[in-house]
């Protein structure tokens, strides 16, 4: 990526320093928000923008707030209305980064967005997209108190940054995914566990063998429309008592 | 695992490739033993986060961890159910001597063990089951042993959650499903013993083993009593 001579090692060291440091927070007690708040914090850093922000889709299709450089009213309001207008929404539809290179002289194009944007203290903005296989997962939001949007040199930079939010936010994704199946590994262990207490319990109730205890539960279940397991845990932690099953 | 090294990943997944064809769960235990130079290895699983309410199941072992898994699960203490319930891995590097349950060192011992090493397979807060290193002789984990260890663990811990992907939550993994074949009838006695004695059923489970304890027997033999009412138990004496 090209970048000026006089800022060139500093920028690139920092960058290179941003890198190391998110990579650092993928691992296991890894979180998205403080992932997202480090992130935003970095792109203030290297002076790229004054203020940014993250804006994920949620199931709904809405746009969410997630991180910002610097959780202020005016900053969080301007998320707030992206959901009905504004370059976030845009790059969202789109899919490609949207500039807003001079924000006084676009209220035709945002009439709701531009001029809270400019009352806040803002001249310029872009959004770029957090992109997945053709998916968008949300946006990076910059937003510059200077007109002509951000230096051409940082939008690879500024890229970048947004890969690396989409990276978090798969690493999220994961770990979520992986303790949903092993906490469906524990109770389906438990599960077969305490259908077979369940068994030891009405067999010595009721004086009769194994099987037919098995018999009795599931005939139970079926007939009152449970599940196996939710009839097996209603005995073992004597909700229901063996003689109710018959 | 952010500071594991790459080279220690392969070389723990080299181990592993090179087992001969098999279920991955026996050439993971398989590896683990060679990689690491133990005894025996065993890999077990929990069902809840209290393992005392049904105790570790046994998923796979080789032929040197199958004593002390098992010894293990009929005194319902040992390294493993320690690493399990606190998260942390548990050396017993002699065990000659050891008194940190109250039964486990020496009646390891008499099996002719001499060290246990146990790693938890844990996520996150979730625990999960426990990975554990048989030795026949006194002596401590290397570093590189230790930190290959912790490896293993974590490659047991994706071998055991990708077996039960994308299933029902009631849908055991037919590998978790075998290794409850060897406890079935324990987990029925312990239902017995629980209406026999008005007690919950971790409880009854407590009362068979310190049954199989007091009369050297194994926990399987007691369930099989208790099961064909060859025996009736009374409460614990304090």
């Amino acid at each position: 990526m090209a970048v000026t001579r006089d800022t060139a090692p500093s920028r690139e060291r920092r960058l290179v320093e941003t890198f190391v440091e998110l990579a650092d927070t993928l691992v296991e007690d890894f979180d998205v928000v403080e992932f997202f708040s480090s992130l935003t914090e970095r792109v203030v850093q290297l002076e790229i923008a004054s203020e940014t922000g993250i804006l994920l889709v949620d199931e709904a299709g809405d746009l969410q707030f997630v991180a910002a450089s610097h959780e202020r009213a005016h900053l969080l309001e301007l998320f707030q209305v992206q959901n009905q207008e504004g370059p976030c929404q845009d790059c969202f539809t789109t899919g490609v980064p949207v500039s807003a290179v001079d924000l006084e002289a676009a209220n035709d194009r945002w009439p709701l967005f531009a001029p809270r944007a400019v009352s806040a203290g803002f001249r310029s903005a872009q959004a770029v997209p957090l992109r997945l296989r053709g998916a968008i997962l949300g946006a990076l939001n910059l937003f510059m108190t200077e007109p002509g949007g951000i230096d051409p040199e940082a939008e690879a930079v500024v890229q970048a940054m947004a890969d690396v939010a989409t990276i978090g936010l798969l690493q999220q994704r994961e770990l979520d995914r992986a303790h949903a199946v092993e906490g469906q590994l524990q109770r389906a262990l438990q599960t077969r566990i305490g259908i077979e207490q369940a068994k030891g319990i009405i067999s010595e109730r009721m004086g009769i063998p194994m099987d037919a205890a098995f018999g009795l539960l599931l005939g139970y279940a079926r007939s009152h429309n449970q599940k196996l397991h939710d009839a097996a845990r209603d005995v073992v932690t004597g909700v229901l008592a063996a003689s109710d099953l018959t | 695992m952010a500071e594991v090294e790459p080279g220690r990943i392969l070389r723990v997944v080299g181990a592993f490739a090179e087992q001969p064809p098999g279920p991955p769960e026996l050439r993971l235990c398989s590896a683990a033993s060679k990689l690491l130079d133990a005894a025996g290895v065993g890999v077990s699983l929990g069902a809840s986060d209290d393992p005392l309410d049904s105790g570790l199941q046994t998923v796979c072992a080789t032929d040197g961890g199958r004593d002390g898994e098992a010894l293990q699960f009929d005194l319902g203490e040992g390294p493993s159910y320690t690493a399990y319930r606190t998260g942390w891995p548990v050396q017993v590097p002699d065990l000659e001597g050891d008194d940190a349950w109250p039964a486990f060192a020496e009646a390891a011992v008499v099996l002719g063990l001499r060290a246990v090493f146990a790693f938890p397979l844990r996520s996150g807060s979730v625990g999960l089951g426990a990975l554990t290193l048989y030795q026949r002789v006194a002596g401590e984990l290397t570093s590189e042993q230790y930190a290959d260890a912790l490896v293993v663990a974590r490659f047991a811990l994706n071998l055991l959650t990708s077996l039960q992907a994308g299933r029902p939550p009631d849908e055991l993994d037919s590998v978790v499903t075998d290794s409850l074949a060897n406890s079935v009838e324990v987990h029925q006695a312990s239902g017995i013993v629980s209406v026999q004695l008005g007690i919950p059923v971790g409880a009854a489970l407590a009362v068979l083993r310190a049954h199989a304890f007091t009369e050297g027997s194994s926990l399987a033999e007691v369930a099989t009593q208790v099961i064909e009412h060859r025996l009736k138990l009374g409460p614990l004496q304090d």
